[in-house]
């Protein structure tokens, strides 16, 4: 074949370069119209409580920042309660002092570290600040959870799941 | 009377052909007819028979059919917003006359819909139909079912109940272990970082104008290429008979001009018959009549469902509160149960994406010619192993799965969700 292009061909690739220009146009303009703005987030800093509330191996729910309180080494951390796996809240089980999900039975530590089930990796965590003796939780700033592995706390469940494995 | 007008001057410029008597007649209503255009003349006898087909196809459209005239219905009575959403569907049940009746006309004909493509495929695997010339009407089928189910899954959010808000929460975090586009995807469905208004919004826009427009779309085509994958045996050659040996021809160039196709033998008007060994009936009114008691009689069983049982509504969309158990639709509960045991990359990426575009790629894989199940031993056993299987982990998510999403036996305790 010649290198020389034929008008005819020179034309129909013309017409195909142009029409392939305007599909993308199209799709990278819908991209920026639909996706989601900025705004659209509502997060950022939440006032949860004062410093000193969270005693010892208590997990406090904050719902402003969809996130549980609790001590992890003389530190407060927030852990955020959607779960890492496929995003449904995870509920603080009392009886057997673990996070566990409904969805598809992922257990978490208290410090949301995994324990079992399909999750992937351990609850994800917000930055915490303290600010005038407040605890500040920052959602816009998120930490992935630590990946499946040694505990670095020594709480087995305490009691019954709270719901039983067979029924 | 029916007769006179038909006979009138106005009568004979709407229906061209209203005599039925001869063949001649019946064919050349198909001709002159914008719907019966879709059919063809005459049909093999065996391919009229319940048995070729089920007459899976027909119901799938039937209930296609069914669902947007139900749909438009409802969506008279339905706004899409978080704050209006829940109270229209109470509003429809409790105050509009066959409200209730007509949502669950709607859902029911969702879920058999899902079942009837679903089976409109596997029917269409076992009888090889998906082997040359119907390779790519085969792969228009696949995209139809995803379609579907995509379908029923965004009418799943509307009614912004419980069971609505989590199942889509679920959904979509599944989306986002896609690599690379999961995140963009997944955002792009959710309009923000969680199930809220804007995703409301786009579901109702995917439900009611985007996929439908998509399905109706390809339904065309796919009838399309039945009607002419279906003339192949009629004696007929080339690129317009539906024949693929002649479209993969060279284009025949006679002086400096491309000829796009070339029907050897006699005229072509003269050859588009059936040839009597294949032992050929008329489409009117042998296969049209049986497609109109098909569809009757799936229309029968939707509405006699919608009189059965309602659709369930469960309490308001709670952000802050998962219910437990948290059930996906049912036709994703076998994924849901895979996602319980495996990295959702796999359950959630994978192993969808492999049985997709796996049964994209089949009639291209599968190079064995024969049709009889007999003689396809292999192919039929590891689809068999596949759908086996898939029943069996949809069953066990959707009614043996309880709080926690722990073993629970159905008949102590019932938790499945339609």
């Amino acid at each position: 074949m010649s290198d020389e292009v034929s008008r005819r061909t020179l034309l129909s690739r013309l017409w195909k370069a142009g029409a392939a220009l305007m599909g993308v146009a199209g799709l990278w303009t819908s991209w920026d119209i639909l996706r989601p703005p900025a705004s659209a987030s509502s997060a950022g800093p939440v006032r949860a409580l004062p410093a000193n509330a969270i005693r010892d191996k208590a997990v406090v729910e904050v719902r402003a920042a969809r996130a549980y309180l609790t001590r992890h080494n003389d530190q407060v951390v927030a852990l955020s309660w959607k779960c890492p796996h496929l995003g449904c809240q995870v509920p603080w089980c009392e009886s057997s002092q673990e996070f566990e999900c409904p969805c598809h039975g992922s257990i978490f530590n208290r410090v949301g570290e995994y324990r079992e089930g399909p999750a992937p990796r351990g609850m994800d965590r917000y930055a915490v600040s303290v600010e005038d003796g407040v605890l500040v939780i920052d959602t816009a700033t998120v930490l992935p959870g630590p990946a499946p592995g040694a505990e670095s706390i020594d709480e087995p469940p305490v009691g019954p799941r709270c719901v039983a494995e067979e029924s | 009377m029916t007769r006179r007008l038909r006979d009138s001057t106005v009568g004979r410029s709407i229906i061209r052909n209203p005599d039925r008597m001869t063949a001649r007649d019946r064919a050349a209503g198909h001709w002159s007819n914008f719907f019966l255009h879709i059919y063809p003349v005459k049909i093999r006898r065996h391919e009229v028979a319940f048995r070729y087909s089920w007459f899976l196809g027909v119901a799938s459209f039937t209930l296609f059919v069914s669902l947007v005239v139900s749909g438009i219905y409802l969506m008279f009575f339905y706004v899409p917003t978080p704050a209006a959403a829940y109270g229209n569907i109470q509003t429809l049940q409790t105050q509009v006359a066959f409200g209730q009746y007509f949502r669950n006309v709607h859902r029911w004909s969702a879920h058999l819909m899902v079942i009837t493509v679903a089976a409109h495929m596997g029917r269409s695997f076992y009888l090889g139909a998906y082997k040359p010339p119907r390779e790519y009407n085969w792969v228009i089928g696949v995209v139809l079912l995803v379609l579907t189910l995509l379908l029923s899954f965004t009418g799943y959010l509307l009614p912004w109940d419980q069971l609505a808000y989590w199942a889509v929460t679920v959904g979509t975090s599944m989306a986002a272990y896609v690599p690379v586009i999961g995140k963009a995807v997944s955002n792009l469905l959710l309009g923000g970082p969680q199930v809220g208004a804007a995703t409301l919004l786009r579901f109702y826009v995917l439900h009611v104008v985007f996929i439908p427009a998509a399905v109706m779309l390809l339904i065309a085509v796919h009838l399309w290429r039945w009607r002419k994958d279906s003339m192949l045996d009629s004696g007929t050659k080339g690129v317009g008979a539906g024949d693929p040996d002649a479209a993969r021809e060279q284009p025949l160039v006679i002086g400096g001009k491309r000829i796009l196709g070339v029907v050897p033998g006699k005229p072509a008007a003269g050859e588009r018959k059936v040839p009597e060994e294949q032992d050929p009936v008329m489409v009117w009114p042998h296969l049209l009549v049986r497609h109109a008691v098909a569809a009757l009689a799936v229309l029968f069983v939707i509405l006699l469902l919608a009189l059965a049982f309602d659709a369930p509504l469960r309490s308001i969309a709670n952000p802050i509160l998962t219910p437990n158990p948290e059930k996906a639709p049912w036709y994703f509960a076998g994924l849901q149960e895979l996602l319980s045991h495996f990295h959702p990359t796999i359950a959630g990426v994978l192993v969808p994406m492999g049985i997709v575009v796996g049964a994209m790629a089949l009639p291209y894989i599968d190079r064995n010619p024969a049709r009889q199940p007999r003689l396809r031993k292999v192919a039929v056993a590891t689809f068999t192993i596949f759908l086996v299987a898939w029943v069996i982990l949809t069953v066990i998510g959707f009614a043996f799965r309880g709080p926690n999403w722990s073993w629970v036996w159905p008949w102590q305790d019932w938790y499945g969700e339609l």
